[in-house]
């Protein structure tokens, strides 16, 4: 186990790297107009000529010094956790990244539950009660939620009580510490939106994978010893059913922490995907790099948790 | 003799088959009524798209600075925007705007996942190891985030978006799927067979490989679809699409618009019921397609979880 923990991260390190190598290289993608842009927006008082605002705009980018060397050292600083610095206000990307990532986490997590809360049951009767209308119901809702864009539903979660009742979802942030009550709501709505879109995948696994399950000897086993529906469902079935639903959840949360970049944008929530946002929109290359790299680490190290939690849930996946 | 007779009688039968993609549909409308629904709401859409400039009553740009926000009436159908512009034609021309991306991405998307999974999975070895420790990277980056960051780079507009979101899509995870299939295909007789009367690989994959893997690419273009026109959407929304004044239905539900919602609810209401109907049509399609066509949901008990826990092991070994 140990060692196939050990060889498991190994396996990570190339891909990292490569993941670096990526995102340190986008930066010198940036087309050239919108390069002359930001000269311009930095030399806005027009104290330097173009070519001292044009070095001063490369060193901030890092495209001064030979490729492998600004490589070298701007990995040299991301091991040590130093992201770098805005290009807009100075400000330590790190620091501001961790005032974030509560924020994030919260909503990820609402997300999170909401989504298994309804697929979990729906995905079990459906597949309990295949082609019965049951089944086409919760699989009809399935792939409604998968269709209905999560933008426009909160859209309307903003519009319609605003007009029938008067009543709008806070729109400023709610620290927890200040108002526990208002926090939970704030962070309620829009995730229960989020986990309501991420409930249809998730529903249609769940399905999928239970009626394979009910198909296998030991479950006929299970009925024949003459248990009830329940103890086969929940005590023998389900189980092994929900071992691939582990692999869902594991790769979908990276991007439900981390990249409801629309949710924050419209429900005004000062979270990770808000800061990538802004950072997009103010063209903010440092940001946009640790934000990219960050997620890239992120969906790494939750693949390896689930392939770790897989083996660990189910005895036939052996580490060799 | 015997031999001619064996030769004959498949040929007689192949004779009395439809076109491939003829029997599909005809198998479509026999056996999945939902698929079959979504089906003929996409083609609505489709036609809708296309007759776009006939059908509607305005140009999408045309604005009538009398008539702002006003309800839905019987010269509005669904009312106009703040400029002034009549929303039912606005939907319209949107149509056509989903209905390019939804063809042209996942176009690009199986296109890439055909070359790039396909020879993934024909040559193995060492340009297997390469190219999917590059796919594992490129999945790294949630969906979102690797399409704003890159949109950004690159800029707005229709053609960059569908270039994006399409060579974005067919670096993604849906190569696993091909090479996977082409592994399987491979090891068939047939293909050693072929080997053997000495084929060039070119020939092999032309003749015994594509058609084989045929029914897996239509089933993940439609698939594709639904989610192209979801992630155009949501772009625009974010101001990162398809820039105004072209009628995206992401787009107008964004921007300036959103301020006057409240006093005019029916601009937020139809670009989203329309967005949602397509992709509910879209993903419906999809799913009866690969009821019909995926040979790994065909038959065997169990055999997709055996298959997907082999997968892992194969990972994890």
């Amino acid at each position: 186990m140990r060692a196939y923990v050990a060889r498991r991260f190994a396996l990570i390190i190339p891909t990292l790297l490569l993941v670096t190598i990526i995102v340190f290289l986008s930066v010198r993608f940036i087309p050239g107009d919108v390069i002359d842009q930001l000269i311009s927006e930095i030399n806005v008082e027009n104290t330097m000529s173009y070519e001292e605002a044009r070095a001063q705009l490369e060193v901030r980018l890092g495209l001064d010094k030979p490729i492998y060397v600004q490589y070298w050292k701007w990995l040299s600083r991301v091991v040590r956790g130093d992201l770098g610095t805005s290009m807009r206000n100075d400000r330590p990307i790190t620091e501001d990244l961790l005032a974030k990532v509560p924020i994030s986490i919260e909503l990820g997590l609402w997300a999170m539950i909401t989504g298994l809360v309804i697929a979990l049951p729906i995905g079990i009767y459906s597949a309990v009660r295949q082609d019965t209308l049951g089944d086409y119901a919760g699989r009809t809702v399935a792939i409604l939620m998968m269709s209905v864009p999560g933008f426009w539903i909160m859209t309307m979660v903003i519009i319609f009580p605003a007009i029938w009742w008067g009543w709008v979802p806070p729109m400023e942030y709610i620290p927890f510490t200040k108002d526990p009550l208002g926090n939970t709501i704030q962070f309620a709505i829009p995730g229960v939106i989020m986990g309501a879109s991420f409930s249809g995948g998730l529903m249609r696994i769940v399905r999928t994978m239970m009626l394979e399950v009910l198909r296998q000897d030991y479950i006929r086993t299970a009925w024949a010893k003459g248990l009830s529906e329940r103890v086969v469902i929940v005590r023998h079935a389900l189980k092994n059913a929900l071992i691939p639903v582990v692999t869902i959840v594991g790769m979908g949360l990276p991007g439900l922490i981390a990249g409801a970049v629309v949710t924050e944008q419209i429900f005004n929530l000062p979270g990770m995907g808000r800061y990538l946002f802004d950072a997009i929109n103010r063209r903010d290359y440092p940001i946009i790099s640790a934000m990219n790299l960050i997620m890239a680490t992120l969906v790494l190290f939750c693949n390896l948790g689930v392939d770790l939690t897989y083996g660990w849930l189910d005895p036939r996946v052996q580490y060799q | 003799m015997t031999e001619s007779a064996t030769v004959a009688g498949p040929v007689r039968k192949e004779k009395k088959r439809l076109p491939f993609l003829l029997e599909v549909i005809a198998r479509l409308v026999r056996e999945k009524p939902l698929g079959t629904v979504g089906g003929v709401i996409v083609l609505i859409f489709f036609v809708v798209g296309i007759l776009a400039p006939w059908l509607a009553p305005y140009h999408y740009t045309y604005q009538d600075l009398n008539a702002v926000l006003q309800a839905p009436s019987s010269r509005f159908l669904l009312g106009t925007d703040n400029l002034g512009r009549d929303l039912f034609s606005r939907i319209i021309y949107g149509a056509r705007i989903s209905m390019i991306v939804g063809l042209a991405v996942p176009a690009i998307s199986t296109v890439m996942h055909l070359f790039i999974g396909g020879v993934s999975g024909y040559f193995g070895g060492k340009i297997d190891l390469l190219i999917q420790r590059f796919v594992d990277t490129v999945m790294c980056f949630p969906g979102l985030v690797l399409m704003l960051t890159v949109v950004a780079i690159v800029g707005p507009g229709l053609t960059q978006l569908v270039l994006v979101l399409g060579i974005l899509g067919g670096l993604g995870g849906g190569n696993r799927v091909t090479r996977s299939v082409v592994i399987g295909i491979k090891q068939n007789v047939y293909v050693e067979a072929a080997k053997a009367i000495g084929s060039s690989h070119w020939r092999i994959m032309v003749k015994h490989i594509l058609p084989n893997i045929m029914p897996i690419l239509i089933v993940s273009f439609t698939m594709g679809m639904g989610g192209a026109i979801l992630a155009e959407s949501t772009l625009s929304f974010l101001g990162f699409g398809i820039p105004p004044p072209f009628p995206s239905w992401g787009g107008m539900l964004s921007g300036q618009a959103r301020r006057y919602m409240l006093d005019a609810p029916w601009m937020a209401i139809w670009p989203g019921v329309c967005l949602a109907l397509v992709v509910y049509g879209m993903n419906m399609l999809g799913d009866g397609l690969r009821d019909i066509l995926d040979p790994r949901l065909r038959g065997g008990l169990g055999r997709y979880g055996n298959s997907k826990a082999k997968k892992k092991l194969n990972v994890v070994s």
